[in-house]
């Protein structure tokens, strides 16, 4: 499932993939691969994602059952 | 190896790396199958891949029990599947064992009872291989709950 919450927080933070793939420590791909929901992060990542987009993980990450 | 790499990286790549050794694996048991049973190869000539075989084996498991994880579809092995698997392992072997030394024999010497010898040998190692090991990754595990108790 595409993490699209993920895709717009970056945006309104004016972020590019590749940017908060440098701020994170991680590839432009390992982001591109979260946001198109083919790679489940680790939780470290997740909170390492969180801090630098001033996201929560509830923001970010939680699926509601309706959506 | 690169220590750069990020975790998804680094899952991919041991992906990949256990897929390899699988292949490498099999590739070498193959070889080694064939060269000694259809190419009437001495083991001296298959000594190399024997020897890659053994350690690759060995290594893997020697860490998987060290980390306790020694089980078969997510269950421990009971008695019953120890011996189960010794007899299936070592009857596979014996008949190799028999085509080996079936070719080498002279026609008046009877093989079959070095082909039962071989048998119950390597079943027994078989069986207390399996079982020393499942007891020592019982072990390991208990150790590791204890480490981890609240």
């Amino acid at each position: 499932m595409k993490n699209l919450k993920m895709k717009m927080a970056r945006m309104e933070k004016d972020l590019s993939q590749i940017e908060l793939a440098k701020r994170i420590g991680v590839t432009r791909q390992t982001i591109g691969m979260i946001e198109a929901g083919d790679y489940n992060p680790s939780l470290n990542l997740c909170v390492s994602i969180c801090r630098e987009l001033g996201k929560t993980l509830n923001d970010l990450f939680w699926e509601d059952d309706k959506s | 190896m690169n220590n750069n790499f990020d975790e998804r990286q680094c899952q991919e790549v041991n992906s990949i790396a256990k897929k390899a050794f699988y292949v490498m694996f099999v590739i070498s048991v193959l070889s080694i199958i064939v060269q000694l049973v259809f190419l009437n190869a001495e083991l001296m000539y298959v000594m190399g891949e024997t020897l890659t075989l053994l350690c690759g084996g060995i290594v893997y498991l020697i860490c998987s029990i060290k980390k306790g994880i020694f089980s078969f579809k997510g269950k421990s092995l009971t008695l019953f599947d120890n011996v189960l698997g010794s007899v299936v392992c070592s009857g596979f072997f014996s008949v190799l064992y028999g085509m080996i030394i079936s070719r080498k024999a002279s026609e008046d010497i009877s093989i079959n009872r070095y082909i039962g010898g071989f048998f119950v040998g390597i079943s027994i190692v078989c069986f207390l291989v399996l079982f020393i090991m499942g007891k020592y990754a019982e072990h390991s595990q208990n150790i590791n709950e204890q480490k981890y108790d609240d």
